[in-house]
């Protein structure tokens, strides 16, 4: 049967391949919408790598308007930030640069261990954690200890740490990138203190990136490059009379700054709301063409096991029963599908996505090449189902009568 | 073999009810040879349908093998159909995209039957009715006269019991016609098949055991 199939699709050259092509374009379109989905879907699933509840952001700025660096000191922030540890709703406060959800972002890339990556860095002080709710995999935080160290202390990644070294298991090991051309700065000896499981400072809808802290502790004096925000971790529940109180005592502390508070709740509304735009954009898009897909197949393949009611006819009337025919339009709808799949998950396969889009992650990209197989099986063999069962259901005289 | 009792059909369209067959008793034993007669659209063909079990009657009861058709259910029917009836069709119906050998496979298909058996059925049917040179040839490159032969080979190669044909020599020239009345007859005698089938040809018929004649939808006596 399998072989008379076969024959009837070869012969039917034409028709068939109308027929591939349509299910071939499905089956790219199914996947570029599926792909985007399962992305979305995934960034979304997976942990932040710190809590964002009950904390606070607190910008810093010289009232001046001149540059901060010059005109802040690394004693000014840490009055600020014993001030504010002085309430008793406070939990905990550290700086960070640049905070999660803020739009700015810094990249560092090189060649480390041999291996190029290109990554997120952000500088904190030694309390982040506790501001953060961030918990370390491996190692520690930065601390006194890392005071007058020869080389930088830093905290990676876990995806940081396997995609240059392989493993998790990086605690000690030396992260100096190479000098990339004799003429270039030698770039400062860096070394791995401590591995988080992730961090994702642009919210749930970041993709995977490797991400790195390196230590800007004010009370260390070594320090290159004051950090502006300070994080507070209040206790549950406290509103806008702690605002208003922190805002004036920070006032009262250093009068040549400006401060401006928000919780990082309402950053993360912002932050989310904006990366949403595209996301939305692109689901309607994403609807739309597989509306436009699936009514496009259907219309085809109606039309195909529609044109064959007078073989499907015969086939009753040489001893077929109904659901011989239905499972054989099934079939051979099935085998089409077959090869058009095979065709499609060559191209995708031979396409590197994963390098030219970046934040796809390989388990990612089988879930949705598998999903648009079935998706399309489930979509063809729908709407050849229904025609099928029609053309099955008739007399076989009237189904030979059939124009 | 055969019985039909009473039977009525009619088709009904949008506006026009037409009785294409009506009080139809009829019987046909097992190995006759009955030939069909009437005058265009008095309803042969679809005296043919109602025997194949390719159409139900509008009322009546049709016995095949003893047992009323209406009771048996689709897989029933089918099997009878496939094993018991070999059916030629007026206009042939062959499929245009499958070649002669694969067209008179069809019915074999259906079958517990290994891919060989199936081949060497198709071919020995094909050589009985002189197209063993025309085996991958597509329905479209044979004359009428072959495309009707395929039909025939269609029928015979399932070898069943009962064979259906409407018009069988209707395209043949008056040779070729002999030659396939020839094989029907063979056919009844060696083998004995049941035979209905429709001519126009009186010398055809006057080769089979009996005549019927309808007229309008109705027997005619005769
Ligand atoms: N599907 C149908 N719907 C409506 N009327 C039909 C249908 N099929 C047949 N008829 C009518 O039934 C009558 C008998 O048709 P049938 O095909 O049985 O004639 P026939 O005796 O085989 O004629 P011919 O010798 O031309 O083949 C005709 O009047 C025809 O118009
Ligand atoms: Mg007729």
């Amino acid at each position: 049967m399998i072989l008379h199939l076969l024959r009837l699709v070869w012969h039917r050259k034409r028709q068939s391949a109308l027929l591939l092509a349509e299910l071939f374009a499905s089956f790219l379109v199914l996947f570029g919408v599926t792909l985007g989905s399962v992305v979305a879907a995934d960034n979304w699933r997976r942990p932040l790598g710190f809590e964002w509840e009950n904390a606070w952001f607190v910008q810093i700025r010289p009232s001046t308007g001149e540059r901060r660096d010059e005109v802040m000191a690394s004693a000014d922030l840490i009055a600020l930030r014993a001030a504010v540890r002085e309430f008793p709703e406070v939990q905990a406060a550290a700086f960070i640069d640049p905070a999660p959800f803020q739009q700015s972002q810094w990249m560092d890339a090189g060649r480390i261990a041999g291996r190029r990556v290109r990554f997120r860095i952000a500088s904190a002080d030694d309390g982040l954690p506790e501001a953060l709710g961030i918990k370390l995999l491996a190692g520690r935080w930065f601390s006194r200890e890392d005071d007058g160290a020869a080389a930088e202390p830093i905290v990676v990644t876990e995806s940081f740490a396997r995609h240059v070294f392989d493993t998790a298991d990086v605690v000690g090991r030396d992260a100096t990138a190479e000098q990339e051309g004799r003429d270039s700065a030698p770039p400062p000896a860096r070394r791995i203190v401590g591995v988080l499981a992730d961090y994702r400072q642009d919210g749930e809808l970041m993709g995977p990136e490797h991400y790195v802290f390196r230590r800007a502790e004010p009370a260390s004096g070594a320090i290159r490059r004051l950090p502006r925000v300070m994080l507070v971790r209040v206790a549950p529940d406290s509103g806008v009379a702690l605002e208003e109180r922190l805002l004036r005592r920070l006032e009262r502390e250093r009068p040549g700054y400006t401060f401006q508070i928000e919780p990082l709740s309402q950053m993360r509304s912002t932050r989310n709301s904006i990366s949403l735009v595209p996301l939305a954009t692109g689901g309607v898009i994403g609807l739309f063409l597989l509306v436009m897909v699936a009514l496009g197949l259907s219309g085809v393949l109606w039309q195909n096991v529609t044109q064959r009611t007078r073989e499907i006819g015969l086939r009753r009337a040489h001893g077929a029963a109904a659901a011989d025919v239905f499972r054989q339009v099934l079939a051979e709808v099935a085998l089409l599908v077959t090869i058009a799949v095979l065709a499609g998950v060559a191209l995708v396969v031979q396409v590197p996505l994963m390098d030219i889009v970046s934040g796809i992650r390989p388990e990612v990209f089988a879930r949705s090449l598998a999903l648009s197989v079935l998706g399309l099986y489930g979509l063809a063999l729908a709407a050849a189902a229904y025609p099928a069962r029609l053309a099955a259901s008739l007399e076989p005289a009237e189904a030979l009568r059939y124009e | 073999m055969i019985r039909l009792a009473n039977v009525e059909k009619v088709y009904r369209t949008d506006r026009i009810e037409t009785v294409a067959l009506s009080q139809i008793d009829l019987t046909v034993a097992a190995g006759e040879f009955v030939a069909v007669m009437g005058p265009s659209g008095c309803g042969k063909s679809t005296l043919l349908n109602l025997i194949g079990l390719l159409d139900a009657p509008s009322s009546g009861t049709i016995e095949l093998a003893g047992k009323p058709v209406a009771s048996y259910r689709d897989r029933e029917v089918s099997r009878l159909r496939n094993q018991t009836i070999g059916f030629v069709f007026q206009t042939f119906h062959l499929i245009p995209d499958l070649r002669v050998l694969d067209n008179v496979e069809l019915p074999l298909l259906y079958r517990k039957m290994s891919g060989a058996e199936r081949r060497a059925r198709a071919t020995r049917a094909l050589e009985r009715v002189g197209l063993s040179s025309r085996l991958q040839h597509f329905p479209s490159q044979l004359s009428g006269g072959q495309q009707q032969r395929v039909a025939i080979a269609r029928a015979m190669a399932g070898e069943p019991r009962i064979l259906l044909a409407d018009e069988p020599t209707g395209n043949l020239d008056s040779q070729m016609g002999d030659e396939v009345m020839g094989l029907l007859e063979d056919l009844n005698q060696k083998e004995g098949t049941t035979i209905v089938m429709v001519t126009h040809d009186q010398r055809q018929a006057d080769k089979a055991h009996r005549t019927i004649r309808i007229f309008d939808g109705r027997q005619v006596a005769c």
